[in-house]
């Protein structure tokens, strides 16, 4: 038979009633509240209720399936999560093993390992397609945030990016124009990224193109020339993976040449006649407001360019902030991302009649993409 | 169903507590019985009927003692077998059968049964065992109310990782318990703390060692050792969690159940820790194998043999796996040196050397326990003293060390007697009082923040 004392002290009490109150209103939030289906700052799609009729008793999981289920739809889920990256920041550790916070509050990328024969590899493919395309395929590889600012970083994890090691196989490649962007980058120290995105900025696309401009004996048009809409409230991909919420929202940058442009997709059959898209402002990801994010292929048609002058673009992400300052140089320009484009980038050099071939890169992915080893 | 989930904390607990103090005092018992059950089956849907079966035959047993007073030994040897069958079929039957094959190759046909290993089974199986023997020992009485025996074996907080709770030290409390917000508070207070220890500590450095030790080569010596050291700690900070979650949810439904560790990295010798460590299981084995054998009691020689045996099934009882009976050898042979004469040499030297030894030997140990894989652990040891290693330490041990330096430097705090010291001391002041229990709510908070984030929550005593 159980006993029930009452007189105690205030202090049991309070903390009693807390305690109970605080695993109480969780469930009783989780009944009432409707299902959230997706999470916007994790940029996820969040676990369904598990049906215990689906369930095989030898192949059990529903407790995990459950498990997942209230994790995910459990009330002021960012805020915990939140919480908890302060918390492990605050102990000393970075937040995951995939995003460093460096001494200014950037949220960089942690270091990828490369191997010199498989960057060769890719580099050597690209030289291939120059020879069979008749054009010295130029290369701008984006040198990693955290390596460029290695110096925000405390030694013991700036000593572990190696993208200088790239860089130096890159260079050492014949056949193809490396637009060097990793002396510019780390020695001039300006801020060339984002705080809370690791891609590059609008200075660090603008000075990519300087320095292409030098190299191919151009002249570069001035920043003020492009036409800029300001956004403030970005918040990119390493600040929702991190969830270090507090690293502020910063400004994006959208800037479009003042030239007449029409711009197509592969996998789309409309013609639109800007470079931004600027619906997806507001959006979870404000990043493809750079013309329209990735797709395979994306012609744009600068209609007071010299029409004899084309580009052919292949590039990741990366590429999507630097083509707007590249387009006033040419009279086409076609951007392929081979990670979604399987046909021959020659063919389109050949049906384009292309004058310049670029390869526009992260080093992690011109050293690591295996798409890149499909390139011909 | 583990306790270090947001399924349990705010699904299956605030259902527990609520029933639990809502029905009248002699309804408690069942609805602990059908709760545990539940929580049982949650994971376990199917080894559930295991446990009851061996509820309602145990139960069985226990009646049977009262029937036939004239012939308890034979319903003794068959209930130790029943009980300790059922394990080695569970557990061991894979192992066995592995050991043998590799022994004599076994005809065309025949294969070694895929069993899973029914969570906790080692856990009730021995709360059992202590039952039948204390009835067949007139220790106690058989439990004529099957509610209260099933709710006994069954009881969630302590099913599937101990302490080993003996029916003779429960017995009282099943028929009579105190309830109250002072109690209910101290509960709370245990089982953040455990939860604390569990995920903001022992996950911490779990990951920390998972990490090093995936490539203890790469690592380097150095990083090889902090390693071992992360692995020491996360085992410390996973089990003793464990029980105190235990203790505190006993606290909770009106049990006490024993302290289960009481600071077992502050030993001084191997066997000072094991006083220590895992207090329910060495005790067990204390009462019902090493004494019931003849312990000290026939000659030096006999004693040997007697501490080797227990230790051989210390060993196994962690896992059905050679370097678990490896590691019990280890202790045993370590334990055996200082009753023969390590313990005064220890005696006599300064207090240091006593500590340092200890520590060296426990971490060798928790190497040892961690790697079921023989050419796994070799590689470990053999990095940890420069064999196949370049450099001192990699970069990327080097990196990881150091952002895990402030968990690790809690850890060690954490394993000494000054935060529960710190505790006893202002727990009677109402001021100091207040500001344990923000720690507290705050703890609980930032252990939930950490289940919600992070998915990597492995329970390893599990494996038992």
């Amino acid at each position: 038979m159980d006993r029930i004392k009452t007189k105690n002290g205030i202090q049991d009490i309070i903390l009693t009633a807390l305690f109970v109150l605080l695993i109480v209103a969780v469930p009783l939030v989780l009944l009432i509240m409707p299902d959230r289906t997706f999470s916007a700052s994790e940029r996820r799609y969040l676990a369904e209720r598990p049906s215990l009729r689906e369930q095989n008793i030898t192949e059990w999981n529903f407790d995990d399936a459950f498990e997942e289920y209230v994790t995910d739809q459990m009330p002021l889920r960012d805020l915990f999560v939140g919480v908890n990256a302060l918390f492990i920041r605050g102990t000393g550790r970075q937040v995951s093993t995939d995003i460093f916070a460096d001494n200014e509050g950037y949220l960089v990328e942690a270091p990828v390992s490369y191997d010199t024969e498989e960057t060769e590899r890719r580099i050597k493919k690209i030289a291939a397609l120059g020879e069979k395309t008749g054009l010295i395929p130029e290369i701008i590889a984006v040198p990693s945030a955290g390596y460029a600012r290695a110096e925000k970083l405390p030694a013991y994890l700036s000593c572990l990016y190696s993208d200088g090691e790239v860089f130096d196989t890159i260079a050492s490649c014949e056949g193809v124009n490396v637009i060097d962007l990793e002396k510019t980058f780390l020695e001039e120290g300006s801020d060339w990224y984002y705080r809370t995105d690791h891609h590059w900025n609008r200075e660090g696309a603008y000075t990519a193109y300087v320095r292409w401009c030098e190299q191919t004996g151009r002249e570069a048009a001035s920043m003020e020339s492009f036409l800029t809409h300001r956004v403030s409230g970005f918040s990119g991909s390493t600040r929702s993976r991190s969830a270090l919420w507090l690293t502020p929202k910063e400004t994006l940058y959208l800037y479009e040449p003042q030239c007449h442009v029409t711009v197509s997709f592969s996998d789309d059959n409309s013609v639109y006649d800007s470079l931004l898209f600027l619906g997806h402002i507001g959006e979870y990801d404000w990043y493809p407001a750079f013309i329209d994010g990735n797709h395979p292929l994306t012609v744009i048609k600068n209609l007071d360019g010299d029409k004899e002058d084309v580009l052919i673009m292949v590039k990741d992400s990366f590429g999507n902030t630097l083509v707007p300052w590249l387009v006033p140089s040419f009279g086409t320009v076609i951007m392929i991302d081979p990670r979604y484009y399987r046909g021959n980038v020659s063919d389109v050099c050949t049906q384009y009649g292309a004058t310049e071939l670029m390869f526009c890169y992260s080093v992690e992915r011109i050293a690591n993409d295996t798409n890149l080893l499909l390139v011909k | 169903m583990v306790f270090s989930s947001i399924t349990f904390l705010f699904i299956f607990l605030p259902a527990v507590l609520l029933l639990y103090y809502a029905v009248p005092g002699r309804f408690r018992l069942a609805v602990l019985f059908v709760c545990s059950l539940v929580f049982y089956a949650w994971g376990e849907p199917l080894y559930v009927l295991l446990m009851i079966a061996s509820v309602f035959i145990n139960w069985g047993f226990g009646l049977l003692f009262g029937k036939v007073p004239s012939h308890t030994k034979p319903i003794l040897i068959l209930a130790v077998v029943f009980n300790i069958g059922m394990l080695v079929v569970f557990k061991y039957a894979a192992f066995l059968m592995n050991t043998v094959k590799t022994l004599i190759p076994f005809p065309a046909g025949m294969q070694v049964p895929d069993i899973r290993l029914p969570i906790g089974i080692s856990f009730y199986t021995f709360q059992i065992l202590s039952y039948v023997i204390d009835v067949y020992r007139g220790t106690v009485k058989p439990n004529r109310d099957l509610i209260a025996f099933g709710a006994y074996i069954s009881m969630f907080p302590q099913l599937i990782a101990g302490p080993i709770v003996r029916y003779v030290d429960i017995e009282p409390q099943l028929t009579d318990r105190v309830l109250s917000p002072e109690r209910f508070s101290k509960g709370i207070g245990l089982l953040v703390i455990g939860l604390g220890k569990k995920v903001l500590l022992a996950n911490a450095v779990g990951k920390l060692f998972s990490t090093l030790s995936a490539d203890p080569v790469g690592s380097g010596p150095l990083g090889s050792f902090v390693a071992l050291l992360a692995c020491t700690f996360q085992i410390y900070f996973d089990f003793s969690g464990y029980s105190d979650m235990a203790r505190g949810l006993g606290e909770m439904l009106g049990f006490t159940f024993m302290q289960n560790f009481d600071h077992p990295y502050i030993s001084a010798s191997i066997t000072d820790f094991w006083r220590r460590w895992h207090i329910s299981l060495s005790s067990w084995f204390k009462e019902y194998v090493y004494i019931p054998l003849g312990g000290n009691r026939k000659g030096k020689g006999r004693q040997i043999v007697n501490i080797l045996i227990v230790w051989l099934l210390t060993g196994l009882w962690h896992g059905a796996s050679w370097n678990f009976v490896l590691w019990g050898v280890y202790f045993g042979v370590i334990l055996i040196m200082e009753k023969l004469f390590l313990l005064k040499a220890l005696k006599r030297a300064p207090k240091w050397v006593g500590h340092l030894y200890a520590c060296l030997l426990i971490m060798i140990g928790w190497g040892i326990f961690s790697f079921t894989d023989f050419s796994a652990m070799r590689v470990f040891f053999a990095s940890l003293i420069g064999i196949g290693t370049e450099p001192l330490i990699s970069k990327q041990a080097l990196a990881w060390i150091v952002g895990y330096l402030p968990c690790l430097i809690v850890c060690a705090i954490a394993s000494t007697p000054l935060p529960a010291k710190l505790n006893g001391g202002i727990s009677t002041r109402g001021f100091y009082k207040t500001l344990r229990n923000i720690v507290i709510v705050i703890l609980f908070l930032l252990s939930v923040s950490s289940l919600v984030s992070d998915s990597y929550n492995p329970f390893i005593y599990f494996r038992f």
